[in-house]
């Protein structure tokens, strides 16, 4: 990786670039996205539902081959301690198209499956696949370079079903059981969850949850989207110590309903019963 | 977790809602200065568990007061007016019925009847309520999981005792400052934000905001050299005063910085002018 590569990610969603087009689906506008970070897809679907109410997951690869990781330890360390690595990244760019009215994708689907393309143009990092489910797009790891280079196929680990049965329990002890029974299930570790400011909504919230031979990632969906609409998961692989971590993320807050006029009498129409206090006349 | 955490409600009509078990805190009162539809003032104010006052007639003819009164249920308002010159040509007394919104607590859609056997349809909204502040206290707060300090708040009603049914918000007066995060850390570990999370307020006035990092990142930051790093979110707090669809406008509350640190050996909380010892960790 060179060093000179931009430390900064940055996210160009234009209005300033964007070239007005009209199709037969309306007025839209050209988006675009270009993104220089050690986990680009990541980012640039982070980016995606920062910006857009859609509810998309993400999951790492296994990093295991030298070219797809990177020793940041001089940069990173405050303090003399073990290495430090991350994952090496790269450029990604795409474009997708915005509705003029409505300020969102034309498409969702097409939108993330472009970007989904425009990373797997990169081997660096791995190769990935959009999987929608109802109005969830997962997007999971498939390929991977093993230690030696090889190309292997990488399975997502919250495919694995699994079955299981809580006590009423706070979001966040849901979350954390659920992973324990993936870490089972899948022979991978898995820390998390990770919530940070999204503690409070967590721990207000009570359920419980079921799953009988269930998928992971179906069931996590499930207790998330109980706790709030805007909850989505992301899943970050730790390639210093090989490990997962689990991440409670939110989407973008829906544009508000326009307000609607209350359909109720104003002082001087006419009303069926006319003011509260007069006798009618019929 | 205690009880009283539980207080989510949903929002039936809104672009972001919450589900599962917890418990709707319900408007409380109907004090204030109500404007109805037919251009009449409810003066209420509190009157033990009810409110009475005077009905007033905006504008127009002239119009004696009405002794009024008024008193909640579960979100339905019931608001009685008796005249006190009875006539032939004028209702003895009228009765409003009506859903009183909650949100802002400030709106209610029914139907009247009164003296004749009449009945048609109304709206009224108020004033919107806006506390005077916050209270954090340190006392009665405790660590959750070890990592999260859980901050009692009181908000600060003097005007209008208890402000059960209205929606509270926490939203941002400038982006956070994530002193922790490195290049190679996952994008989605970034604080950029408070998490904007939406709750209401219980008849106590009372809510708590749960402040920190979590064990997980303590132990990342920590593990790769990072520590000693702070947090910043610049929080603020706003209460809702929508009327009837819709739960905007806000109006804020009060304003403070969030604070999490990762030492080495301890960590620490802050809401505002509020900061927790340094408490060791793990």
């Amino acid at each position: 990786m060179s060093t000179a590569r931009s430390w900064v990610t940055l996210i160009a969603l234009t209005a300033a670039t964007a070239s007005l087009s009209t199709n037969s689906r309306g007025q839209t506008e050209t988006a675009a996205v270009f993104v220089d970070d050690p986990r680009p897809l990541s980012a640039a679907v982070l980016s995606l539902i920062q910006r857009y109410p859609i509810t998309i997951t993400y999951e790492d690869p296994r990093y295991e081959f030298a070219g797809d990781i990177r020793d940041v330890t001089n940069q990173v360390r405050k303090n003399p301690g073990r290495r430090v690595l991350g994952p090496s990244g790269g450029v990604l760019e795409a474009s997708y198209q915005v509705s003029r009215d409505t300020g969102n994708p034309v498409s969702v689907a097409d939108t993330i499956q472009r970007i989904v393309e425009a990373k797997n143009l990169n081997p660096v990092g791995g190769r990935f696949n959009l999987y929608p489910s109802r109005d969830v797009f997962h997007i999971v790891p498939t390929e991977i370079r093993d230690s030696n280079g090889v190309w292997i196929e990488q399975q997502s680990i919250f495919s694995a079903p699994i079955t299981f049965a809580s006590e009423q329990s706070n979001g966040y002890e849901l979350i954390e059981a659920i992973l324990k029974q993936v870490s089972a299930a899948s022979g991978q570790e898995i820390r998390g969850p990770v919530a940070t400011r999204l503690m409070n909504p967590l721990v207000r919230y009570t359920g419980a949850v079921e799953a009988r031979d269930e998928p992971a990632r179906e069931v996590l969906m499930r207790v998330l989207h109980s706790i709030s609409p805007r909850f989505t998961y992301w899943v970050s692989y730790d390639p210093t110590e090989r490990n997962y971590w689990f991440t409670v993320v939110q989407t973008a807050e829906p544009a508000p309903p326009e307000p609607s006029p209350i359909a109720t009498p104003r002082p001087g129409d006419p009303t069926p019963a006319g003011p509260p206090f007069r006798p009618r006349n019929d | 977790m205690r009880g009283r955490r539980s207080i989510l409600a949903p929002f039936a009509f809104l672009f972001t809602f919450f589900t599962g078990t917890a418990i709707a805190q319900q408007c409380s009162h109907v004090n204030g200065v109500w404007h109805d539809s037919y251009g009449f003032d409810w003066y209420l104010y509190p009157f033990g568990s009810q409110s009475r006052g005077d009905l007033i007639q905006g504008d127009g003819e002239p119009f004696t007061p009405w002794p009024a009164g008024g008193l909640t249920d579960f979100g339905f308002a019931t608001l009685w007016a008796n005249n006190p010159q009875p006539s032939d040509f004028c209702a003895h007394w009228v009765e409003y019925e009506g859903a009183i919104s909650r949100g802002g607590c400030r709106g209610i859609s029914g139907t009247w009847n009164n003296y004749f056997g009449q009945s048609g349809e109304f709206s009224m909204t108020k004033t919107c309520e806006v506390p005077d502040g916050e209270t954090t206290s340190l006392s009665g707060g405790y660590w959750y999981l070890n990592a999260y300090y859980v901050f009692p708040v009181n908000v600060w009603n003097a005007g209008a005792g208890n402000l059960s049914g209205r929606y509270h918000r926490e939203t941002d007066y400038q982006p956070a400052i994530d002193e922790c995060w490195f290049e190679t850390t996952p994008p989605e570990w970034r604080v950029e934000a408070t998490d904007g999370s939406v709750w209401v307020l219980d008849e106590e006035n009372y809510f708590e905001d749960t402040i920190g990092m979590g064990g997980f990142l303590i132990s990342y930051y920590r593990d790769n050299g990072r520590a000693p790093c702070s947090v910043y979110a610049f929080q603020r707090m706003q209460i809702s005063c929508g009327d009837h669809l819709a739960v905007f406008p806000w109006q804020t509350v009060q304003s403070q910085v969030l604070w999490m640190e990762i030492g080495t050996t301890t960590i620490r909380s802050g809401r505002g002018s509020v900061v927790t010892n340094p408490h060791p960790y793990p």
